[in-house]
């Protein structure tokens, strides 16, 4: 079974009252790409549709999963700081972003 | 040992309990500081924007919104101080109050006193164990509320929702509005009855509000053709590294599911929302009396009618002392906002009362309506019964509950299960695994689940740096030496 | 369960241990294994104590604290003992794991114990004689040579010694595991028990003691107090005066890491213990004290994590951005000479103890060495007089 939809995932075309803030660039995995001010780093990460955002030291893929920072599943390596919660740390201009591995290797 | 910052009032959280905390205290003339995890006041319910979203137009925000965003502006504009992105991390009682350190991102922490502490520290959804439910795409309706209405973010293409209670309407109606594509949605309970109805009604008095937001809710579903399945539960999420598909089926009056009632969705967002449950880190490291009721969240808070909590000078209001909802939380927060007002020596006793009326009044009105929603949406006990042997349980160690069953067959102690097997030693400190520990301990020694003591609360309450933590100013407590002269 | 709620399973035994923590749990085991009758009663839960609460490092190199002391031929010669001993405890975790049948968690990573100033770096070395003629395998690492092999280490370390066999176990399993085995060797367990009195009679067929408890009344031809912390309020329940007191224990948890570095490190002037353990969490500790309160046990002192974290801070720097997710505290038990308190009382006969600062390392040699000498009094070696029952006269 295929999931299939008309709907593009990731940022929403119908911003229904709300102006995204501005346009800045950050690196995600080694490739640099467009943000907003506001967004998650975890929004930035699941922009393309890949909801993985770590393997944890059993190998298993997470994701978001309480999005308010208080289950620690969607952590990160931010800025060379591992473990870092994806969902309450907000996207800077510049900012390195990698999906981590175990306990913190990219 | 404070950094020298003092408060009258310190207020906890900067959701709706909060902010009527904190202006009740400030409009008294009380020094108030009132802090918040997030980038903005307003808390879960009325999430406000990421900072940096601008808003063109606040009619499509909803009334809820509009209504949250008022308050906000009140709270910015009155004499409150705030400090946003900033937890309270540990607190430690003083003999005229409280000390409470604080970490602002990852800046070092500091520490403030306190005469008297208002928690308002609200709730988070209610965590349920079910095989993939550790998979990216599978989130909680409060995860998933974020993403979309404070950056206008939807992961995924197709979604189930699944839960129970008044948000399973409310909230795949919602997102249906921003273009969702649900397949289904699942309510755990029964779709609600003639006399469920006439007796909700009979609650109702004054509270219509509610009732219409109800009977829009179901009309939004109607007119995106969301199909709603009442007496459904999630039985698994399935799929290679994500949600690929999501089996669900139906349940007997305890929430058990029915063998050969089980349906295979294609889907790769599963949002999870079978109510919320009270935060309560804070709660339980001061050191507050517990009760239990499962309709209002699990453990709740014991409280006056003052909502003075069993420790000194600590107060607790809103969802954070059992889940009743935004409305009721605002008119706690008064009260309790009133209370420390009135022990603090800056208001007699009888014009206290006088003030709280009616927003005790209120409280109770809408009691009456949480209580008759409760028993319509009531949690069944089968909720802790959907893992399977190998269901990661707690999800930061990546403890199975087979891992967990072999260490409970020996012990009714919470706190050996953790020593033996780490569940609940990982960053998130059990929070959505204890719960689920706490049944299954309870089925094992057939104990009821009020009853079993959770493990330990340590400080600090959330994770931070040791570099924040750190103070060369500490004095070392010198060596371990004898006591002079001789033993 | 931990009220004081449960019932006596029997109301004799020949002998009665009090304290479910490790050197309680050793004893029964060793007890029970030689057919012996044990009961042992635990007023909690087995190992909920310091036995469970502490870091589970192996203390090989001798501590500053007893160091203290030194000057004296009799400071030299007890030291002498104690890294004696040192090494025959440590041979014992060797095998402890086979012995079990059970992954006690023991890993060998090698300690370093460093000095800031240029009097901690003579302590060093005073500290590396002592241990060298004991038959401890340390060495004085300095300068250049330390940056290469510890290059976590700070930059302003003067120096540092190297014990090879320094390691740890995990805490959470080994009195458990050998509660396990003494119950299968035959050993009662009583959990949610506490002793509230001890009654000496003329030795009767009944036994020497009768042991008032919250689950009721015990006959017993032995006691033996393990009660760790506690161990002074139940000597005195025979009359006898403990030199014991009991200190914090502060221990701080963080974020698992990548693997960062092996060894443990402790600091020989002040109050630091660190390790990064198999799962990558860094347990840090020291002895950093505790609070009081009435309604929580032992709460945690931010004063004391922060204080602590200097310390580690200013040995390792790198660990600045490692968050701390847990703190967890204890109490834990300190004699006032440091000499272990081992052996039969003279003055109350059938009154026994095995007592001990930095009871994780010691409690399965001293326990065993008890249990061999209970068992046969004549061709077991005694116990030094300095770790006498009654060395302190009331």
């Amino acid at each position: 079974m295929k999931a299939r939809s008309r709907r593009t995932p990731g940022r929403l075309t119908e911003l229904a009252g709300l102006q995204r803030g501005p346009r800045i660039r950050v690196t995600v995995d080694g490739r640099e790409q467009d943000a907003y001010v506001g967004e998650s780093v975890a929004a930035v990460m699941m922009a393309d549709d890949d909801l993985e955002l770590r393997s944890t030291i059993g190998g298993a893929a997470r994701g978001v999963f309480c999005g308010m920072g208080a289950c620690f599943d969607c952590l990160a390596i931010v800025d060379d700081v591992p473990n870092t919660r994806t969902c309450v740390t907000w996207a800077k201009d510049g900012m390195v972003i990698q999906r981590q591995c175990g306990a913190g290797e990219p | 040992m404070h950094d020298g910052e003092r408060y009258a009032v310190l207020v906890v959280g900067g959701g709706p309990a909060g902010m009527s905390a904190a202006m009740t205290a400030a409009d008294a003339g009380l020094r108030t500081l009132l802090v918040d995890e997030r980038p903005t006041l307003g808390g879960q319910v009325f999430k406000q924007p990421g900072l940096g979203f601008a808003v063109t137009d606040g009619r499509p925000l909803g009334a809820q919104w509009r209504y949250g965003h008022r308050m906000v502006q009140r709270a910015e504009g009155s004499a409150v101080m705030t400090a946003m992105r900033t937890a309270v991390i540990d607190v430690e009682e003083q003999r005229d109050g409280w000390n409470a350190v604080l970490a602002t991102d990852d800046a070092h922490t500091r520490t403030v006193f306190a005469s008297r502490v208002i928690l308002c520290p609200g709730a988070h959804d209610r965590p349920i164990v079910f095989p993939g439910w550790t998979l990216p795409g599978v989130i909680t309706a409060g995860g998933l509320q974020s993403l979309v209405k404070t950056q206008r973010f939807m992961p995924g293409r197709r979604m189930v929702f699944a839960g129970s209670g008044p948000v399973a309407l409310a909230f795949p109606a919602q997102l249906a509005e921003f273009g969702a594509d649900i397949v289904v949605a699942l309510e755990a309970g029964p779709a609600p009855n003639a006399a469920d109805v006439a007796r909700l009604a009979g609650a109702a008095a004054g509270n219509l509000d509610l009732l219409i937001d109800a009977a829009r809710y179901r009309a939004g579903l109607l007119r995106h053709r969301v199909p709603l399945r009442y007496r459904r539960i999630i039985v698994r999420a399935e799929g290679d590294r994500r949600v690929e598909r999501v089996v669900h089926a139906a349940v007997d009056a305890d929430w058990r599911p029915i063998a050969g009632t089980e349906e295979t969705v294609a889907a790769d967002l599963l949002c999870i929302g079978y109510g919320f449950a009270p935060s309560l880190e804070l709660l339980r490291l001061i050191g507050a009396g517990f009760d239990d009721d499962e309709a209002l969240g699990g453990p709740t808070v014991r409280r006056d009618r003052w909502c003075r909590t069993t420790a000194a000078r600590i107060y607790a209001a809103g969802d954070g002392t059992g889940v009743e909802g935004s409305k009721v939380a605002i008119d706690e927060g008064v009260v309790a906002g009133l209370a420390a007002v009135m022990d603090e020596g800056s208001l007699p006793e009888e014009k206290a009362v006088a003030a709280a009326a009616p927003a005790l009044r209120r409280i109770r009105r809408r009691r009456a309506l949480a209580r008759a929603t409760a028993r319509m949406y009531h949690v069944g006990r089968g909720i802790y019964g959907l893992a399977d042997e190998s269901t990661v349980v707690c999800r930061c160690e990546e403890v199975t509950a087979g891992d967990l069953a072999h260490v409970i067959a020996t012990t009714d102690d919470i706190s050996v299960v953790k020593a033996l097997t780490r569940a609940g030693m990982g960053p998130c400190q059990g929070r959505y695994c204890s719960r689920h520990i706490s049944a299954m301990i309870g089925r094992e020694h057939d104990i009821a689940l009020a009853t079993i003591a959770p493990s330990t609360p340590r400080m600090p309450v959330r994770p931070v740096p040791i570099a924040a933590i750190a103070d060369r100013a500490v004095t070392d407590p010198g060596l371990f030496t004898a006591p002079s002269g001789n033993p | 369960m931990t009220g004081y709620d449960a019932t006596l399973p029997r109301s004799e035994a020949d002998v009665v241990i009090v304290g479910g923590g490790i050197a309680g749990c050793a004893l029964a085991y060793h007890l029970a294994m030689a057919g012996t009758d044990v009961l042992l009663l635990e007023r909690g839960s087995i190992n909920r104590e310091a036995s469970g609460t502490n870091a589970g490092s192996f203390h090989l190199q001798l501590a500053i604290h007893q160091l203290s002391g030194k000057g004296t031929a009799a400071d030299h010669d007890r030291l002498l003992a104690d890294a004696r001993l040192s090494l025959e405890a440590d041979r014992l975790w060797d095998k402890l794991s086979g012995e079990l049948d059970g992954d006690l968690g023991v890993h060998r990573t090698g300690g370093w114990m460093v000095a800031e100033t240029e009097d901690q770096l003579r302590t060093l070395y005073e500290k590396h004689e002592l241990e060298e003629q004991a038959g401890i395998e340390t060495e004085v690492v300095t300068g250049a040579a330390l940056r290469s092999r510890a290059p976590y280490l700070a930059g302003n370390l003067l120096g540092a010694t190297y014990c090879p066999a320094e390691g740890h176990a995990n805490p959470l399993v080994v009195a458990p595991l050998y509660a396990k085995r003494a119950q299968e060797a035959g050993a009662t367990i009583a959990t949610g028990v506490e002793v509230t009195g001890i009654d000496r009679q003329p030795d009767s067929a009944g036994g020497r003691f009768v042991i008032r408890t919250s689950g009721g009344d015990l006959r017993a031809h032995r006691v033996v107090n393990c009660a760790g912390a506690w161990s002074g309020r139940l000597a005195d329940m025979v009359g006898l005066r403990f030199p014991v007191r009991s200190e914090g224990l502060h221990v701080n948890v963080s974020e698992r890491r990548p693997r960062m570095f092996e060894p443990m490190i402790q600091h020989i002037g002040r109050r630091l213990t660190l390790k990064q353990t198999e799962v990558g969490t860094f347990i840090i500790g020291g002895g950093w004290p505790t609070g009081t309160s009435t309604h929580r046990r032992y709460p945690t002192l931010w004063s004391s994590a922060a204080g602590n974290l200097a310390v580690a801070l200013d040995v390792v720097p790198t660990l600045a951005d490692v968050r701390i997710v847990r703190t967890w505290s204890g109490v834990i038990v300190f004699t006032d000479d440091f000499s272990p308190i081992v052996g039969e009382s003279e003055q109350v006969p059938g009154f026994f103890a095995c007592v001990a600062s930095t009871g994780f390392t010691f409690s399965p040699l001293l326990a065993r060495q008890l249990a061999e000498r209970m068992l046969d009094p004549a061709t077991a070696s005694g116990f030094p007089q300095r770790y006498s029952l009654d060395r302190v006269s009331h």
